[in-house]
């Protein structure tokens, strides 16, 4: 059962929090040192060519008059131009983001799976040298900066090994790769192009490492303490009394249960998740949105920074509604009130 | 009253003991605080000693971690970066702390409009990607030691405010504060002298584990490069500086990395350690 009281509330909550949100990134354009005009014009510019660009700008009207035109366009996708490529920021980033959604969804696999088997694994064979060693791996990657182990992952099999490229998305030389849905390895499985397969893997390999480092120890850390909870239950004793096999009572009637709390986390791994995409498609030149905003930033390309900043918080947003919403489909018990 | 507290904090003394991570955690972030001290007596050379003859040496007697690019003692810059990261964690916790504890006390003891404000503002700040948030920051105010502290700190407002008003709450429900109340003492009286102790366990724990994150988080920015600037020797701007040397000069990342992660991780163990020692209901819970 749904509430669907309860979705439209939270549906609100997201829609105001977006608005906030646009306040704060058009505020960015404004109190952000350099005046747009000139800088959109570039540093020859004469004044008079400057104040007409900032008349046609819309820079000499009242803040809010600014904003409501600001909000209209942004609405209908036009976040203006760059100031660095001169192209529309809107079709930059789309441009752009079907690498870092590639990148995120292989790292939260990643993630998950490795997190998953490792919290189970972990609690079930508590005190464990396997329990010892996967806690202390964990909280060492908790404390970790993730560019450091994406550096070092660099060094290790892209310098020494030659196992794998350094950076990028795909090799130069791959032409043939014909796009479909702009994820290359799903582009390279419908092509049946196991060359560019290989390719697209050798290069998403070491990013997705690195990303998923973030997550993975908060997964298997709270996977393995909320296995341990649930393990002591009656309900456990009971199905190990019926002689029910040792597999299904742990995967089917304690992984289950333990599953809940660990969705709950994951939701929270989400904002992580764009924030380590920012620092890991930097470290490895990865073409997607996170290297992007940081290029804007130390370019100054604001419309880019702006339309960037609020594309990730949309994205983050929806995907915390979703995930929000959906407790009660795992959980019966959970009623939203 | 006094024998009770001080046998209570022997009690948590000795929980906090037989934990021997949270105690590794302890004594490194005492070797930390020290050498970030004691820094300019201990390093061999002056952080900004530049020698290009001598650039990009692996470690060696004269170098014990090898030097950087321009021939700078990497050893020295880490233990003149000790001070920079502890400062950042320390000072963006403690805004962090200030705010939010004055907050959360507010909005949990007042559950009127101002109480409701404050918690929907957290719920807003609390469901934006935090790091772009950070980022947003940067660049409208510049970066700078300063700014930064500002943003890691006001990025953890809404946790503490959380966190204490949950406290707030529950313990607002006890009789003591009725009985409080029947006495005459008044709401700051009640806020400061009842609810204020009651929190500060939760306080304590949470600045631990948060100042290792907010160092990170300064590292990071630091090798965005929209953090602190060289030569000034952040951590995270040392490594930014010597990825273009990664294939030849690989010590110039690692090393600063390592005392990185070695710190990060000292504040997190130790306030595990003290959450289980503080809170030991919930260590109860899982060792059931």
């Amino acid at each position: 059962m749904v509430n669907v009281n309860y979705i439209i509330k939270r549906f609100l909550s997201m829609i105001s929090v977006l608005f906030i949100v646009s306040i704060i990134v058009f505020l960015i354009m404004h109190l952000a040192p350099g005046d747009p005009a000139s800088l959109s014009l570039g540093v020859d510019a004469t004044p008079n060519l400057i104040s007409k660009t900032r008349m046609e700008m819309g820079l000499d009207k009242p803040l809010y008059v600014q904003y409501s035109n600001f909000l209209w366009k942004a609405c209908h996708g036009d976040f203006g131009t760059s100031y660095y490529t001169k192209q529309p920021v809107f079709s930059e980033l789309l441009r752009l983001f079907p690498a870092t959604v590639e990148l995120a969804l292989f790292s939260m696999i990643l993630a998950l799976v490795v997190g998953i088997l490792a919290g189970v694994i972990a609690a079930y064979k508590q005190y464990s040298i396997f329990d010892n060693i996967s806690m202390i791996i964990a909280l060492g990657g908790i404390s970790m900066p993730v560019f450091w182990l994406g550096l070092i992952l660099i060094w290790i099999f892209s310098l020494n090994l030659n196992w794998t490229p350094i950076s990028g998305r795909i090799d130069m030389r791959i032409d043939s790769l014909y796009e479909i849905t702009k994820l290359y390895v799903i582009d390279s499985i419908l092509t049946w192009n196991l060359v560019a397969l290989k390719d697209v893997i050798k290069h998403l390999i070491l990013p997705s490492i690195t990303l998923a480092s973030i997550s993975m120890p908060v997964i298997a850390r709270f996977t393995r303490s909320s296995m341990l909870e649930v393990i002591r239950q009656d309900y456990i004793r009971t199905a190990r009394a019926k002689g029910l096999k040792e597999s299904i009572v742990i995967g089917k009637h304690a992984f289950k249960n333990a599953l809940i709390e660990v969705i709950t986390v994951i939701g929270l791994q989400i904002g992580l998740l764009l924030g380590g995409a920012v620092v890991t498609e930097t470290v490895f030149s990865w073409p997607g949105i996170g290297r992007l905003i940081v290029e804007a930033i130390l370019r100054r390309d604001y419309p880019i920074v702006q339309g960037a900043i609020l594309l990730v918080s949309c994205l983050y947003l929806i995907m915390n509604f979703i995930i929000d919403t959906s407790y009660s489909y795992i959980d019966p018990r959970i009623r939203y009130n | 009253m006094d024998s009770l507290k001080i046998g209570s904090f022997l009690t948590f003394l000795r929980r906090l003991q037989r934990n021997k991570l949270a105690m590794f955690g302890a004594i490194m972030i005492i070797f930390i605080v020290g050498v970030s001290v004691g820094g300019p007596f201990l390093a061999p050379y002056d952080y900004g000693e530049q020698n290009l003859a001598k650039a990009k040496l692996r470690p060696c007697k004269e170098f014990p971690l090898g030097t950087d690019e321009f021939g700078r003692c990497i050893l020295s810059r880490i233990l003149f970066g000790a001070r920079i990261s502890l400062m950042i964690g320390v000072i963006s916790m403690g805004i962090a702390l200030v705010i939010g504890v004055f907050l959360g006390l507010i909005a949990g003891y007042y559950e009127n409009i101002i109480g409701n404000l404050i918690m929907r503002s957290v719920d807003v700040m609390l469901s934006f990607p935090y790091f772009i948030l950070a980022i947003a920051v940067i660049v409208v105010l510049g970066s700078g030691l300063f700014n930064i502290m500002l943003t890691i700190g006001v990025y953890n407002i809404p946790t503490f405010v959380r966190i204490i008003n949950g406290v707030v709450l529950s313990q607002k429900q006890n009789e003591y504060i009725e009985a409080a109340k029947a006495f005459g003492e008044n709401d700051l009286n009640i806020i400061l002298r009842y609810l204020l102790p009651n929190c500060i366990s939760s306080i304590i724990v949470y600045a631990t584990l948060r100042i290792g994150s907010a160092i990170l988080v300064a590292s990071i920015l630091g090798f965005l490069g929209l953090g602190i600037m060289p030569p000034t020797p952040e951590w995270g701007a040392m490594m930014n500086s010597g990825t273009a040397y990664l294939r030849s000069s690989p010590h110039i990342i690692f090393f600063p990395g390592l005392a990185l992660m070695i710190t990060v991780l000292s504040f997190n163990v130790l306030g595990d350690g003290l959450r289980d020692a503080l809170d030991p209901r919930l260590k109860e819970i899982i060792n059931k």
